[in-house]
């Protein structure tokens, strides 16, 4: 493909073939449709010429009026034609008015016809424009439809894009788009993913990104009339820039104009222009907008669980013996509302209630947090502030309202005995019922540096004991119904190790994170 | 200010764009004449006064790049637009600068807006006409 063979507007902007009307070939095919209706020879004069020049020059002076000259029995009409000439022609002497009448009369007819016609095409022409933006408007709306955000998965993203793809392929009248994305260091260019049918390898796709890109970020790229060796089967193209804000997102590339979408008018436009840029660019920005949308969602997502990891660890920083047990009463959990029949959302909250029941812990004072031996009544009392102190905590982190609650009442008793507000049995929210459980099996069954832990015989039996009395029997029943579960659970959890930071090399601060994903 | 029509030259060979052009410069009140190609727009041009031009590219006889060519040789500062689906291949040629075309509008438009362009610079025109004499 040539540059200059595809800019320059004298071979890009094709010019219709000439079309020479000579006003006397119009005239002469009025002046052979006289003769054909009148039944008589009809001959053609111009004003300047001979014959009957008076006559001509009185028909030249009344356009649409005939008019008439008599000889004897016989006599002549003249009547002036569009094109500027005038027809003459013969008739009996008491029949030239009627004939002249039937003259104008044919005349007036064909012009109305032609009138008629010129109309008909105007409105085939406004009706073909109006169908046109019925197929877009309905294009663009279905597309502002289906690229509504999803509301839980990222996943799918192929989905979303065919789901654009497709309609816009029919609405561009596109024999198929590639839409090729790049990496997100934008270093490199993924695989095409094709609406239709491949029209081109993969490498010929990116070559040709790689040719148009800079052009493509000022506008939209349409190049007709493609005869390139390297790109065979490529008639026509539009290449269109996927970008949102500071980010490049890839390229939609529109290949060849369905042939029969071409109208059959006399302005029809070959190949791709700027309706179908405009349209395809339309597009693109909705598409680039959702992509946007997504990695916000994405980067939204992933600083909530940074600030949960945040919090677990001032947790773990607080008390490392117990390290480990936060995120094991989340997984327990996270099981036992999954098989009490609980809703996905339901379980995913209480695992991050989970993580996050002892936050409260942070305001408890070493001494008492720490201590390893039987604590006093004062040090009870001091301890069984950590679930209100939870509460303040996160009560402000409009992301962690739905946790507070299992924070709160993990520590009520299902016989009304517990704190910090005595609720008694089915008050006592089901996160904190589930938490609970979970709560008390990790804290018997976990190693302390001062106590060995229990083995899963005895901790089965005191949740038996237990059960109705610190918690909610239908619980404790399913909890040891599926005591294998939780074992294997136990047993598979690894304590996240401690990040370890980078001394500083040569006086200077290495600061390089490392980032050890706790919440799934 | 005079209060003869101010006559808008649009050359379009598409009947129902001449349509809605010639609908849309009516109502603002201007007197627009169509013409179906390039050639009746030449012939129609040197028989009149025109305030402004408006043209397709793709024609038959004449396209719009030529008609400005010949309205250039007599009057090289009228307001000139094209209105085109080739708006992004002309773009980037040169030729919009070479031929002063006033703007290059790529279809679809919005009428209004381009009937608004069309007012804007006949307001310029004028008033560098204006400042000549």
């Amino acid at each position: 493909m040539s540059d200059a063979a595809t800019r320059s507007p004298a071979s890009t902007v094709q010019v219709q073939p000439t079309i020479q009307v000579q006003p006397t070939n119009l005239d002469q095919k009025l002046a052979d449709l006289l003769a054909e209706q009148l039944g008589r020879a009809v001959s053609i004069h111009m004003a300047e010429s001979d014959g009957p020049r008076e006559l001509v020059l009185r028909a030249v002076a009344t356009p649409g009026r005939a008019q008439v000259e008599h000889h004897g029995v016989s006599g002549l009409v003249a009547l002036l034609l569009p094109a500027g000439s005038v027809a003459v022609w013969e008739s009996a002497a008491n029949d030239i008015q009627r004939s002249a009448r039937h003259g104008e009369t044919v005349l007036a007819l064909n012009r109305a016809s032609s009138d008629i016609q010129q109309l008909q095409s105007e409105v085939d022409s406004l009706v073909a424009q109006v169908t046109n933006d019925f197929e877009e408007l309905s294009l663009i709306r279905s597309l502002s439809c289906s690229i509504a955000l999803p509301s839980r998965s990222v996943d799918g993203d192929d989905d979303i894009l065919l789901s654009t793809l497709l309609p816009l392929a029919s609405g561009l009248g596109a024999a198929s788009i590639a839409a090729v994305f790049c990496t997100s260091d934008k270093t490199e260019l993924l695989e095409p993913i094709w609406s239709h049918d491949k029209l081109l390898p993969a490498a010929a796709v990116h070559a040709l990104i790689d040719n148009d890109r800079e052009d493509a970020e000022i506008q939209p790229v349409v190049r007709n009339h493609v005869k390139d060796p390297a790109y065979q089967g490529l008639n026509e193209y539009m290449l269109v820039e996927c970008r949102s804000v500071e980010r490049v997102h890839g390229w939609l590339i529109a290949c060849n104009r369905v042939a029969h979408l071409v109208e059959d008018v006399p302005w029809a436009q070959v190949g791709f222009t700027t309706v179908q840029a405009s349209l395809m660019e339309t597009t693109t920005n909705q598409l680039a907008a959702y992509l946007h949308n997504l990695q916000l969602l994405k980067q939204k997502e992933d600083l909530f669980t940074d600030v949960v990891r945040a919090l677990v660890n001032a947790v773990d920083a607080r008390d490392p013996y117990t390290c480990g047990h936060s995120e094991r009463v989340a997984l327990f959990s996270r099981r036992l509302a999954t098989l009490s029949g609980q809703t996905p959302e339901t379980c995913h909250r209480i695992y991050l209630t989970g993580l996050l029941h002892d936050v409260g812990k942070i305001a408890v004072p070493d001494d008492v947090l720490q201590k390893p031996a039987k604590l006093t009544p004062e040090e009870r009392a001091i301890i069984e502030t950590h679930t209100d102190a939870g509460w303040r905590v996160l009560h402000q982190l409009e992301a962690l309202r739905d946790v507070l609650v299992g924070v709160l009442y993990h520590h009520e008793n299902y016989d009304g005995t517990g704190y910090p507000d005595k609720l008694v049995g089915e008050n006592i929210p089901i996160d904190g019922r589930i938490l609970a459980v979970c709560d008390a099996f990790d804290a018997m069954t976990s190693n302390r540096p001062y106590r060995q832990g229990m083995s899963i015989a005895k901790a089965s039996e005191i949740l038996r004991g237990g059960s109705g009395t610190y918690w909610d029997p239908s619980l404790v029943a399913v909890f040891l119904d599926h005591i294998d579960q939780f074992d294997a659970i136990r047993l598979n959890h690894q304590p996240r190790a401690q990040a370890v930071r980078q001394a500083p090399v040569g006086g200077l601060p290495m600061l390089a994170p490392v980032p050890t994903p706790i919440v799934s | 200010m005079s209060t003869s029509p101010r006559k808008v030259l649009i050359a379009e060979d598409n009947p129902g764009l001449a349509r809605v052009l010639s609908f849309k410069f009516k109502a603002s009140g201007f007197l627009p004449v169509t013409c179906a190609d390039g050639q009746l727009a030449w012939e129609a041009f040197q028989g009149d006064d025109f305030v402004a031009v408006l043209s397709d590219q793709e024609m038959p006889r004449m396209t719009g790049i030529e008609l400005c060519r010949n309205v250039r040789s007599s009057k090289p500062n009228l307001p000139f637009f094209l209105v085109t689906g080739r708006q992004l291949e002309i773009a980037g040629t040169g030729i919009v600068e070479e031929l002063k075309i006033t703007q290059c509008f790529a279809k679809p438009f919005s009428p209004g807006s381009v009937v608004e362009a069309v007012e804007e610079a006949i307001q310029k025109h004028s008033e560098s006409e204006a400042a000549v004499l």
